[in-house]
């Protein structure tokens, strides 16, 4: 049935290619496509492109490229311990082998090598649309989670350019806010490393990580600081390289931590005051009283879950994989319970 | 609307058949007919059929339902759609 294809490894070679199929979804021209592909698998600090699968057209050895299922690590911590899960990402097939098994052939392949490695899950965080075909799969669902949007009226433009936004004081908290032209990452990694364990996993929020993260060609970030010389909290804000300040697509609070909850507040007052774009957006599952309180008194729209597939499609997910693999080591054995997971600082897909 | 219409297992089927047919331009649709390790229904055929199960037949699908001992054939697509039909 279909055109035959045939899957692959991928390397460097194959960005090229990469480049030019994923232009539909990245937008970033062939040279920001690169350069996006050399950051995601070249600079990641936890993982290369030896998970990433293609398919091109054709038997063995292959003809063009024609699909792409890519994986990046993430880095997460547990009782102590830190330890790098791959994540799917940057999925595509093109639009003449979409009726057939290309993609679900890439994901087995993944796995196998995951399997092969001894690696115990995969995640993916991604595209609403394939998690159904993904479930009856053997795929399981931690989320959906609430999401917050705060959608402004037409023509909105934000009081100042962002980098020329002058400190204030947070009026809960008193703390100083400040709007960093790149990330303070001495401020950053002491208020992620202040903000205590739970049990639970969270993502690794260290140096390395947030310096990777800041080098996406393809995003713009907006950073926010509270405090001085003792950092009290900190907040990321994200929108699309490619797209304008009143542009379609959200702003996405992507991480907001605080030591807190009055500074975790103006923090996010002062965010949605404050930053570009016509809606704002961010996950609200682990989010405090005090920032729920705010977000309210600004009027924006709390989508909770319904627990129905076909409603709850835009809202923020995580579906997981176990690969089969064995001597799974015991801070990783429950990842598929939603409460395992810890979001409190993590509002978006902080974690790319 | 007054209540669920009363639907036999064979009626049932008969329109999940014919939904199945539309989304896979089939003729017809063989019941042990698998649909899910040939891949042939694509994640956007799949989302249209939730959506169509939906509507049909005025249920509702929640992420602990997809798995593929309610959607590998036709067949046990019907005992699903069937068992949800009596949930409420």
């Amino acid at each position: 049935m279909g055109e035959p294809f045939s899957v692959t490894g991928c390397t460097p070679a194959d960005y090229a290619d990469i480049a030019d199929i994923q232009e539909g979804l990245l937008a970033g021209g062939r040279d920001g496509n690169l350069a996006y592909l050399k950051w995601k698998y070249g600079a990641n600090p936890y993982l290369d492109d030896r998970y990433t699968v293609l398919a091109r057209s054709g038997g063995a050895g292959g003809g063009d490229l024609i699909g792409m299922v890519g994986v990046f690590g993430s880095c997460w911590e547990a009782g102590g311990q830190r330890f790098v899960l791959p994540c799917l990402t940057d999925t595509i097939v093109a639009p003449e082998y979409r009726n057939s098994s290309a993609f679900h052939d890439m994901v087995d392949t993944v796995l196998e090598l995951l399997r092969r490695d001894g690696v115990p899950w995969l995640l993916d965080f991604g595209d609403q649309g394939t998690i159904p075909s993904m479930l009856v799969r053997g795929w399981r669902m931690v989320g959906p989670w609430a999401q917050s949007a705060l959608t402004r009226p037409e023509g909105f433009r934000p009081p100042a350019a962002w980098e020329e936004v002058p400190p204030s004081s947070g009026a809960n908290s008193g703390v100083l806010l400040r709007a960093t032209p790149g990330a303070d990452l001495d401020a950053m990694v002491a208020v992620a490393r202040g903000v205590p364990q739970d049990g639970r996993v969270r993502v690794v929020r260290d140096r390395a990580y947030f310096t990777w993260r800041a080098a996406n060609p393809l995003a713009r970030y907006y950073y926010l600081v509270a405090g001085g010389e003792e950092p009290q909290g900190y907040l990321v804000a994200h929108r699309s390289g490619v797209d304008t300040d009143e542009g379609p697509t959200p702003t996405t609070i992507v991480e907001c931590e605080a030591r807190t909850d009055e500074v975790f507040a103006d923090l996010v007052l002062a965010a949605h005051e404050r930053l570009p774009g016509r809606r704002v957006v961010m996950g609200t599952r682990d989010v405090c009283r005090a920032g729920l309180d705010v977000l309210t008194s600004l009027g924006a729209d709390i989508v909770q879950p319904t627990g129905r597939f076909t409603r709850d499609r835009p809202l923020p997910n995580l579906i997981i994989r176990d690969t089969g693999t064995a001597g799974v080591l015991a801070e990783l054995a429950g990842l598929l319970e939603p409460e395992v997971w810890d979001f409190r600082g993590v509002t978006g897909r902080g974690w790319r | 609307m007054d209540g669920r219409a009363a639907l036999t297992e064979a009626a049932v089927r008969d329109r999940l058949s014919s939904c199945l047919a539309e989304l896979l331009l089939m003729e017809r649709v063989p019941d042990d007919f698998d649909l899910i390790s040939n891949g042939s229904l694509n994640s956007s055929m799949f989302l249209a059929l939730l959506v169509e199960l939906e509507d049909r037949f005025d249920i509702q699908i929640s992420g602990t339902d997809m798995n593929p001992e309610n959607f590998q054939t036709l067949d046990r697509m019907t005992q699903f759609v069937c068992a949800k039909r009596t949930e409420s």
